[in-house]
């Protein structure tokens, strides 16, 4: 398989902050990869170098082959990069059936359409009239993942999709993985939650205060080892 | 009654203060600019009305469409040229640089076209009127413009609710940077934004001069006043609402004028201030300004 | 959090609010005024005059500059006060009050009006305060035209005034200088107090600031009311030096937010030097070029919005950013001491931040970022 997304020597700070140091690492297409790391350890800054929302100070993006680092958001959105946003960030005055028809606004074509994702998603369509701010927290995140699917994106960024949601509501969001890549979505997965990132994804990497400490597939890694990586337990003494 | 004829006189002007705050309105939501040269540029839309038609023998609707296009490009580029700059450098910028404008436009046109009013003449349609009752007269020109404006207004509402390119606005407007994410250039909405603006603020001079028979300067200076009290009186956020705010303040003013001929921009004024002090938020309001 | 000290063999770094170059500015323009205060002694009335536009100039742009750059409240209806000011002082000097102790009786009264206002007009916030800052004056001006005492549409003179004409611009001259004086010294007192610190801190970021306990829009009244009481001391000077008021529409205009803009917005908003060198640059500008009519405004206007597009922080502003260099000594600085002994202090890298006093430590992991 080849590789979609192509990440080097990354880095990026927040005016004197450096947030990521020398961050590589490679996603073949339609594999599920899970970005992992304590909170800070620099894993949505990577998702906002990645989406195109801030510039990178170091490194080379490449998609499908093509360096990228240095075009706008809206640019690789309509390339194909896809995003479910930190936080969910809908349009609050809009309906929920509003909100994904603003996804299709990159204007790329593919599996999914308003049926599609009412398909894949019939409590959406449910309460396709509702005003985005009146929904519940679960509700928002799978208007946030329909609309990203809406834009029928090449690469999925999901950046840490269970935050703020109820064990149950999360599993809901985790069951819509295997129709996104059934449909041949490639998929970056940013996760707090170990567990249930192990178990889905094909591929794992771990970063701590801003470096890639750990990457390998879930099948070699064995949980102990990824937890160590998480809390930097061998990596250096305690602050 | 008198003052029912100044109710009505008063809901028709109305018309004309909504359609020219509802460039205010769109340029506001979409872009959390205040145009202060907005009743300038209302003027520099008559002026090119005007021009178009006395120079180049138009028909007036043509002529009207003229100033719209003229103005729609250059509220395009205003927002691309100078706009975009401003809006990242703060909240201040953007008040400064359309402060400027509202110099520089004036005493440009004075220039020119010097003080003297430079007529508009949409012949006997200026004062022809029906009756509707033995008290009021209704003028076939005033009511022709509020059909107008609600025409305008009701089309905007329609394409902002609508169509795709009226949700990405309206998306944008919500949050800007997220739907950047979502593959829109941001930078186009807000040109298109502008221009949408600068296109009904050309309208609205345009008919304003043609009801008054004529435009100076210097009147923007009044009617920038009048859009935003019709925003505020009507509520942010809501394009009828500034319809409704413009035909309160149209109420105010004609009712002022016909206590005494020196009290309608007073009474606009109080009324407005009232509806500040009781009720920030306006009649249809949704949030504070 | 570690202290750079650790590492220096002799004293703590020293905090302080000067430097060697702002003493010996400040000592300049303490020299400069008490020129300026000679002056009437020396040179001709007419070159007087000239000087008493000048420096109701530098009051009102100091006053703009107080509102917009320090509290952050962009006003365009300040006329109402400087208007207000003015026929302040008919009401005073018709009942028996000479026109200099009538600046001052206007100047109370008119922050007094200020008060209840700011409450009507802090229901709005940006560009729609703006607008509602003017219909504010407008309303002023409205009202005010209605009462024949006050010369009604037409404007009128002051009634009683000192007839002999050396004098009585010798007076003049001297009021504007002292209105001149006590303003910039009132900013300077107000920046460098406990409200100045919070004013800037709500101008910065106001969630941050109210996190903190800063009363915002206690703050903001405050400022509000001062440059209104700035504003109308600036008016009374005007309609003393013109013996009256010749047009309420002249001086209830909006041309003066517009004059004040410009001085500040070229000269450097949020800085108090700014405010003057915009009103020495407009006030040059308008002795050579008022007679090119209404061309000098129009340059003036595309001036300004060229400013504020590519020089934000104005001529003086950019220089000062640059250098570190202000006159009127504001911010804190680190001075470094030498590590040899026997040296005295000297200030900090003029070019580094001024107020980055704060040292963080060696090891930083994570911390908030979006």
């Amino acid at each position: 398989m080849s590789a979609l997304l192509q990440i080097e020597g990354l880095g990026a700070r927040y005016g004197d902050f450096q947030a990521l140091f020398d961050v590589s690492f490679e996603i073949a297409e339609g594999e599920l990869f899970a970005l992992v790391g304590a909170n800070g350890a620099g894993k949505s800054t990577t998702m906002q170098v990645l989406s195109g929302a801030i510039r990178a100070s170091a490194g080379q993006v490449r998609f499908g082959g093509r360096d990228i680092t240095a075009m706008p958001d809206f640019e690789r959105a309509r390339l194909g990069i896809g995003l479910v946003p930190e936080g969910r960030r809908l349009f609050p005055t809009l309906s929920v059936e509003e909100n994904l028809l603003v996804g299709a606004a990159t204007r790329r074509r593919g599996p999914w359409d308003l049926r599609s994702v009412y398909a894949a998603f019939p409590l959406l369509q449910e309460r396709r009239r509702r005003t985005a701010a009146n929904l519940s927290g679960g509700e928002q995140q799978m208007v946030a993942i329909g609309r990203a699917l809406m834009g029928n994106p090449q690469l999925i960024l999901m950046d840490e999709v269970s935050l703020g949601l109820a064990p149950i509501v999360v599993d809901q969001v985790y069951a819509c993985l295997p129709a996104m890549r059934e449909a041949g979505a490639t998929v970056l997965l940013v996760e707090q939650d170990l567990s249930r990132t192990l178990a889905v994804a094909d591929r794992v990497a771990c970063m701590l205060e801003g470096r890639l400490v750990l990457a390998g597939s879930s099948t070699e890694l064995t949980r102990e080892a990824v937890t160590e990586a998480y809390f930097g337990v061998r990596a250096r003494g305690a602050h | 009654m008198t003052y029912v004829n100044a109710l009505v006189q008063g809901i028709m002007l109305g018309g004309i203060f909504a359609l020219a705050a509802s460039g205010l309105s769109l340029m506001y939501g979409v872009m959390r600019i205040a145009n202060l040269a907005h009743g300038d540029l209302m003027v520099l839309g008559a002026y090119v009305c005007a021009l178009v038609a006395t120079s180049l023998g138009v028909p007036l609707p043509l002529a009207a469409l003229a100033s719209m296009a003229t103005l729609g490009t250059a509220g395009w580029l205003l927002q691309r040229l100078a706009l975009d700059r401003a809006m990242r450098l703060g909240e201040m910028a953007p008040l400064l640089v359309t402060f400027g404008l509202s110099v520089v436009i004036p005493n440009v046109l004075l220039q020119i076209f010097t003080n003297n009013s430079r007529t508009i003449s949409i012949g006997s349609l200026g004062t022809a009127s029906f009756r509707m009752s033995s008290a009021v007269s209704v003028g076939w020109f005033p009511l022709l413009t509020l059909v107008i404006a609600v025409l305008v207004l009701g089309s905007l509402q329609l394409f902002l609710q609508r169509t795709q390119l009226g949700r990405i606005i309206r998306a944008t407007s919500d949050d800007t940077r997220t739907v950047r994410l979502m593959g829109v250039d941001s930078r186009m909405v807000f040109g298109l934004a502008s221009a949408a603006s600068l296109a009904t603020v050309a309208l609205a001079g345009s008919l304003y001069a043609m009801r008054q028979g004529g435009i100076t300067p210097f009147e923007g200076q009044s009617l920038v006043l009048f859009a935003f009290e019709a925003v505020i009186i009507g509520g942010l956020g809501s394009l009828w609402g500034t319809l409704l705010g413009g035909m309160v303040l149209g109420i105010a003013q004609a009712i002022g004028a016909v206590i005494s001929p020196d009290l309608p921009l007073l009474t606009g004024h109080l009324v407005f201030l009232a509806v500040l002090a009781a009720r920030p938020q306006g009649i249809l309001g949704r949030r504070l300004a | 959090m570690t202290t750079v000290s650790s590492q220096r063999a002799v004293g703590t770094p020293r905090v302080r609010r000067g430097s060697s170059a702002s003493s010996v500015a400040a000592a300049a323009v303490l020299a400069l005024l008490v020129g300026a205060a000679a002056l009437p002694y020396v040179v001709d009335p007419g070159y007087t005059s000239q000087l008493v536009k000048l420096f109701y100039l530098v009051t009102l742009a100091s006053m703009w500059n107080l509102l917009a750059g320090y509290a952050g409240m962009v006003s365009i209806g300040q006329q109402a006060y400087i208007g207000l000011g003015a026929y302040g002082i008919f009401v005073f000097n018709d009942r028996g009050v000479d026109v200099w102790s009538a600046t001052v009786l206007s100047a109370l009264v008119v922050a007094l009006v200020a008060w209840p206002v700011s409450y009507l007009a802090f229901r709005l916030r940006g560009g729609y305060f703006a607008v509602g800052t003017w219909v504010i004056a407008e309303v002023v001006r409205l009202v005010i035209v209605r009462f024949d005492q006050l010369g009604a549409g037409h404007g009128r003179g002051i009634e009683t005034i000192t007839s002999d004409p050396l004098v009585r611009r010798a007076y003049t001259y001297w009021l504007a200088l002292a209105v001149m004086v006590a303003a910039l010294i009132g900013v300077y007192a107000l920046l460098r107090s406990r409200l100045g610190l919070d004013m800037q801190a709500t101008r910065d970021n106001e969630v941050a600031a109210v996190s903190l306990g800063v009363r915002v829009t206690a703050t903001k009244r405050m400022v509000f009311v001062l440059a209104a009481a700035g504003c109308a001391a600036a008016g009374a000077v005007i309609c003393i030096s013109g013996l009256g008021v010749a047009d309420p529409g002249a001086i209830f205009g909006v041309q003066y937010s517009a004059f004040m803009i410009f001085m500040v917005v070229i000269g450097g908003i949020g800085t108090l030097e700014g405010p003057i060198v915009g009103a020495l640059l407009y006030f040059a500008l308008d002795q050579y070029l008022s007679q090119s009519g209404v061309w000098y405004l129009v340059i003036l206007g595309v001036v300004a919005i060229v400013v504020a597009l590519y020089l934000p922080r104005g001529l003086w502003g950019t220089f000062a950013h640059r250098t570190g260099f202000a006159v009127f000594a504001l911010r804190y600085r680190v001075a470094q001491p030498e590590p040899e002994p026997g040296s005295a202090g000297r200030a900090a890298d003029p070019a580094a931040d001024a107020h980055d006093v704060a040292v963080t430590g060696p090891s930083r992991t994570g911390g908030e970022h979006k």
